[in-house]
């Protein structure tokens, strides 16, 4: 069975129905009373430790817990791409530029259709663990903080941490999170978002030289493709979006040559500047020197 | 004239939206002949891709599967449901939760046209916090512009009624109720 065939509506409300009932979302209790919200929260509590206890138990606990979670029968086949190499803890909590592109190259042949889901990358994940692609230690790394990797210790923060990594939080995070969220997500969008900035801009940039732009902020990359996923805008357009990252050549965070939230903001102003370019115009024929002369003038 | 897509290129959500238009797809001369004196005797110069006549952004799938999505609740007292609003301000779907019992009975239409109702009991709401922006908003107008069409009261108007619009815009069948009416 293809993997395609494993993320059916069922599995989707499943694996929404598991993450909603692990985490502790304080939105829901506004109006409960304080017993319900305890009792609740005890429930959840005892959920994450479960979860935390898998973790701890090695690779093969973990995959077996989340087979029984998403509702993947034991021993049912995940094909899987195979990872390009095992990634070691930080690379797997953000990973450098190198590990990214070399990722994005392997699995240049998905789809947006699968890469797009959640799911997809949870499945992908349960596979890795059962084949040794990934360690116990990495594992562990599930759990830790990203700043530094230090062991979380609030149970909240520890489970949002898995989750996230294990292939996105939408119920928390909304639509942008499967492009942020799981360091392999991000990989494979960054290097397709880059693939089309290479297509689009007329020669300025090389896709590998787009990745490391995109690669520079996590703030400014989420920024980027988070205002495309929420909003029916014209930075929708893979030449508005190759405009944005034209703008910003040099941006690296391997030489530390970019503050990540000056770029964020330079990115939210450069997107207003196309929106309101685009009222008048489709930017399917508009010329990119002028598109370019937007964004520039927008940032300076 | 038609238009086609990659099918492997669209993501999950499959939220396909089409801007009617009329383009410039190279620049040219526009004379004003015609035209009030306000525009002067010379022709305009009109740059590539400048909208000549802009309609407004449609949604290419019927809006019904954006409004509701169900879920099993199990603390539900048998045969009951509740419903609750979108996560988000970007999204319109609500969630009808649904007791054990009539969860797998959810396919059924009796159960979707309660749902739709109760979905379209919260549009007020929505409508109020939804992101201006989103695509969200789009189907909300695309929804008021069908209902108004009706000369149904949209979610705006004093006179607005939930079961009505929801009705009139995913009307009951009669084999819808005979089959509920059987025993």
């Amino acid at each position: 069975m293809s993997i395609t065939d494993l993320i059916t509506d069922d599995a989707l409300d499943r694996f929404e129905d598991w993450q909603v009932s692990i985490t502790f979302d304080v939105r829901k209790y506004s109006d409960a009373d304080t017993e319900r919200r305890e009792r609740d929260r005890r429930e959840i509590r005892k959920r994450q430790d479960e979860l935390k206890s898998a973790v701890e138990s090695g690779s093969t606990a973990l995959a077996s817990y989340l087979r029984e979670q998403l509702g993947t029968a034991a021993g049912e086949p995940i094909d899987a791409p195979e990872l390009a190499r095992t990634p070691n803890a930080s690379e797997f909590r953000d990973a450098c530029l190198a590990f990214e592109i070399e990722t994005f190259e392997a699995w240049r042949a998905l789809t947006p259709r699968l890469t797009s889901q959640p799911l997809y990358w949870a499945l992908c994940y349960v596979n890795w663990l059962e084949s040794g692609q990934l360690d116990d230690r990495l594992s562990e790394a599930l759990l830790a903080q990203t700043q530094g990797g230090a062991p979380e210790s609030d149970p909240e923060r520890a489970t949002r941490n898995a989750l996230r990594r294990i292939g996105g939080l939408p119920s928390a995070r909304g639509k942008v999170s499967v492009f942020s969220d799981s360091s392999m997500g991000r990989a494979w969008w960054r290097g397709f978002i880059a693939d089309e900035v290479a297509e689009h801009s007329h020669g300025e940039l090389d896709a590998p030289t787009a990745h490391e732009i995109l690669h520079a902020s996590n703030q400014a990359w989420e920024t980027l493709v988070g205002r495309a996923v929420k909003s029916l805008t014209v930075i929708n357009h893979p030449v508005a979006r190759a405009a944005i990252v034209c703008q910003f050549k040099g941006a690296s965070r391997e030489n530390n040559k970019i503050d990540g939230q000056r770029m964020d903001h330079l990115v939210r102003d450069a997107a207003q500047a196309l929106a309101q370019y685009g009222v008048a115009r489709s930017l399917s024929h508009v010329q990119w020197s002028d598109l370019r002369q937007v964004v520039e003038d927008a940032v300076e | 004239m038609s238009a086609s897509w990659d099918d492997a290129r669209i993501n999950h959500d499959r939220l396909l939206f089409i801007i009617p238009g009329l383009l410039a797809v190279r620049p040219f001369q526009l004379s004003t002949d015609g035209l009030t004196d306000l525009w002067g005797a010379e022709p305009l110069e009109v740059s590539s891709g400048t909208w000549l006549a802009r309609g407004q952004v449609h949604p290419l799938e019927p809006f019904h599967s954006s409004l509701v999505k169900f879920r099993k609740d199990d603390d539900l007292p048998a045969g009951a449901m509740r419903i609750t609003g979108p996560p988000d301000r970007d999204s319109l779907t609500c969630t009808a939760w649904l007791a054990a019992d009539i969860y797998p009975r959810r396919v059924e239409r009796v159960i979707w046209h309660a749902a739709l109702i109760a979905a379209f009991a919260m549009l007020p709401t929505i409508a109020e916090q939804v992101n201006e922006d989103s695509g969200a908003q789009t189907l909300l107008d695309d929804l008021a512009d069908e209902l108004r069409e009706k000369n149904i009261a949209v979610w705006t108007d004093e006179d607005y009624d939930a079961a009505l619009a929801a009705s009139v815009f995913e009307p009951f069948q009669p084999a819808d109720l005979a089959e509920e009416g059987t025993d």
